[in-house]
């Protein structure tokens, strides 16, 4: 006992990770809906839509605001051609060729090379020597090719317009020319078309581009959220139900709403399995416990017939023959026990009878703490006990208190090291409230433990692990206390139990820790007299109403 | 004792009474619930066994109108159904004693004799006492030899019970149910322990040992043997 207060720190994690089992499902469904597959879908979809709607963009700017440039740097080259053999016509290199090139573009009124400029470039000095640009665009210094410039408008005159703030595209072309005195000078011509048209039809297209993608992305979004959350709520629906049945509920079934679309069919498609499988279950159970029912009663009678067999004076002057009575004495009886524990068993899960007491499941333990110490201290183990207060809970007292004797007896036959370990046996039996109402109930011990694949296993009927195949018994008692818990609309989990060691961290923790059986009691519904003073003041309105 | 058997099953009925005979009483047979009415007006008994499903008239019914009628004889129901909602049944329409189907002989016989003290003047006796060993239940003082013994509360309720059916044999199962008001079998030998603890304060140190071992039964509280 005076370890107690050791254990309770250990406790705490253990008991805590008891309590959100229940929680899963129906936790932020807003949330989830982004993680639906439908909500992938749509966005998916929607992001294939706008990629679709950008490659049809191209291809259109392609065939008509693309070729029209084309066409326009077409003629433009063309025109440059035709100023650069004006240039030699006239004695190019000689500067009087420029001068006929000037000529040619003041006078030309083709729309093509309705703006010019032609630029002397004389060692370092650049100036512009002729044009009907107002401006002069930096960009045409070094240009390959077609480049588009606008001049920025300058603040215009009160009532005047700009004519010149609009956009163009040009074209350059270098002329090499030498001055009489035999300086190399170049000049650049450079010839430009208006294209504000062409530039606002881009400018309208790109808007339509990015505006059809935000419609695309918020739509999508959107309609995701609203599929995914009807999906979302439908299969909640779906999930919970195979959750509890699942969790032992077999009767449950899916909602199967009028409308006949493909959740109805999966729902009657589901429950049809459903029923299949109850069928069978319930055949399998029928068939174990008629053979159970029904060889019952010979046993009894053939166990009879050996205990007066055994009362006969002069058996014992037979030599072995007593022992041999004894003992087939002994297997009938093992072989009544099991059939009465795998009947209780069914008994206790068709629920014949209601539960319809109220259990304080501190008192109930400490009883139970009274009728097992005097066995745990001979069998050389320290149990120890951590019972608080808990608001009542609806049950059984003999079932709870069965279920406790089950666990305590477990860990009596299972909690021992082997021979020749210094660990001494201990078993800690808690009983605490649950944060979220209800109680808590667990037995730990620190014997050798059972690997986590195996937890889930050991609750089911008849299943005995490898390592106590030696020892007595017939793998009924966790199945027994796990139908106990059911009954109850308890929560029993297997877990691990008390450390090894006592104090400090093990290099192996997965291994240095016992079994721990928890039962998670739900709270006591309410309108029943409540158990604790906190009830009482948590649902006052309940007692007029 | 003489003891009424009220059971349909033929089979189970020969060992009851086989049993009941073997251990001393006298036993008569019935094999449906009209007719064990009609013999248990007929009278004379000191205990009923009856079976709860019986052909014509059930046991619950039968007893009831029995006591309708004003009859005290202690009854022992016997049931296929377990469940504390069926022992509460069963012990509502006047049953004093519960057994659920398969049973032992040895429970049986132990029950059935616990069963004729029981309406006895025993319980309204203060005190009690085997050879040496004396319990005063008003003063909650046991003697042995004249030399106090200290129990715990739930040892003493162990000894009161042992001391109330003295020289009879006493179940595991009795034991579980009245002492510890449970209904079910546990797998380890709790009870032994709790009795093995009583022995060593009542009978250790003491040249004749009071508290004895029933092998396949159970205990018994005994100066004899």
């Amino acid at each position: 006992m005076a370890k107690a207060g050791g254990g309770t720190s250990t406790l705490r994690g253990v008991i805590d990770d008891a309590e959100d089992v229940a929680e899963g499902i129906g936790k932020k469904p807003w949330f989830r809906v982004f993680s639906t597959s439908t909500f992938r879908y749509i966005v998916f979809s929607a992001f294939l839509f706008v990629f679709g709607v950008i490659i049809l963009g191209i291809v259109v700017y392609e065939s008509t605001i693309g070729a029209t440039f084309n066409s326009i740097d077409t003629e433009l080259q063309a025109e440059l051609d035709r100023l650069e053999r004006v240039s030699e016509a006239n004695g190019a290199p000689k500067l009087t060729g420029l001068g006929a090139v000037i000529n040619e573009v003041e006078q030309t009124t083709s729309p093509v090379s309705s703006r010019y400029l032609v630029v002397l470039e004389d060692e370092r000095i650049v100036e512009p020597i002729a044009g009907n640009l107002r401006g002069f665009p930096f960009g045409m210094i070094g240009a390959q090719g077609m480049f588009e410039f606008s001049f920025s408008a300058p603040r215009p005159a009160f009532g005047e317009e700009n004519p010149d703030a609009r956009r163009y595209v040009g074209r350059t072309r270098t002329l090499d020319y030498v001055r009489p005195d035999g300086a190399e000078v170049r000049a650049i011509v450079l010839i430009a078309k208006d294209i504000e048209a062409l530039h606002q039809l881009r400018r309208i297209r790109e808007g339509i581009v990015f505006r059809l993608f935000g419609v695309l992305l918020v739509l999508a979004v959107g309609l995701g959220a609203i599929l995914g959350t009807a999906l979302v709520r439908r299969l909640d629906g779906i999930n919970r139900t195979v959750e509890a049945i699942t969790g032992g509920d077999l009767t449950r079934r899916l909602a199967v709403e009028t409308g006949g679309d493909e959740f109805d069919t999966l729902a009657r498609n589901i429950n049809a399995m459903l029923d299949k499988i109850e069928q069978l279950m319930t055949g399998m159970r029928q068939v174990s416990d008629n053979i159970a029912h029904d060889l019952r009663s010979p046993l009894t009678r053939i166990k009879a017939r050996l205990d007066s067999l055994l009362e006969e004076p002069g058996l014992s002057e037979v030599g072995e023959t007593e022992e041999a009575v004894l003992k087939t004495r002994d297997e009938v009886e093992r072989l009544l026990r099991t059939f009465n524990e795998l009947l209780s068993i069914t008994r206790i899960e068709a629920g014949t009878n209601t539960l319809s007491g109220t259990v304080d499941l501190k008192a109930v333990a400490e009883e139970m703490l009274e009728l097992y110490i005097p066995a745990t201290d001979d069998a050389g183990f320290e149990l120890v006990a951590n019972l608080q207060e808990t608001p009542m809970i609806e049950g059984s007292r003999e079932l709870i208190s069965q279920a406790i004797a089950n666990l305590l007896d477990n860990a009596m036959k299972y909690g021992r090291h082997p021979e020749g370990s210094d660990i001494k046996p201990m078993i800690d039996l808690t009983v605490a409230p649950r944060p979220t109402g209800g109680a808590l109930l667990s037995v730990m011990d620190n014997g050798p433990g059972v690997s986590e694949i195996d937890r889930e296993r050991i609750v089911q009927r008849f299943v005995r692990l490898e390592q106590s195949r030696s020892t007595t018994g017939n793998g009924l008692g966790l199945s027994l206390v796990a139908a106990i818990a059911r009954r109850h609309g308890g929560k029993l989990s297997i877990g691990v139990g008390l450390p090894h060691q006592d104090q400090g961290r093990s290099l192996n923790p997965s291994s240095a820790y016992g079994l721990g059986v928890r039962i998670a009691f739900p709270p006591m519904k309410v309108q029943k007299k409540a158990g604790l003073p906190g009830q009482i003041e948590a649902k006052p309105v309940d007692v007029d109403a | 004792m003489r003891v009424l058997v009220i059971e349909d099953d033929a089979d189970a009925a020969t060992f009851m009474v086989k049993g009941l005979r073997q251990a001393g009483h006298a036993v008569d047979h019935a094999l449906d619930g009209a007719i064990g009415k009609s013999m248990a007006t007929s009278g004379g008994y000191d205990a009923y066994v009856i079976d709860r499903m019986l052909p014509h008239k059930d046991g619950l019914s039968l007893l009831e109108e029995r006591r309708s009628e004003g009859d005290e004889t202690p009854a022992l129901f016997l049931s296929a159904l377990g469940e504390v909602d069926d022992r509460v049944a069963g012990l509502q329409a006047g049953g004093d004693d519960y057994l659920v189907k398969p049973y032992q002989m040895q429970e049986l016989i132990a029950r059935v004799e616990a069963l004729g003290r029981r309406r006895g003047p025993t319980n309204i006796q203060t005190t009690f006492s085997v050879d040496d060993l004396e319990m005063d239940i008003l003063a909650r003082t046991v003697r042995r030899g004249g030399k106090k013994i200290d129990l715990q509360p739930r040892e003493f309720r162990l000894l009161e019970y042992l001391l109330r059916h003295a020289g009879q044999v006493v179940t595991r199962t009795m034991l579980l149910e009245n002492v510890w008001e449970y209904h079910f079998d546990p797998q380890t030998n709790v009870i032994d322990v709790h009795i093995s603890r009583l022995r060593a304060k009542i009978d250790k140190g003491f040249e004749k040992p009071l508290l004895k071992t029933v092998r396949g039964a159970g205990y018994t509280l005994t100066a004899e043997g």
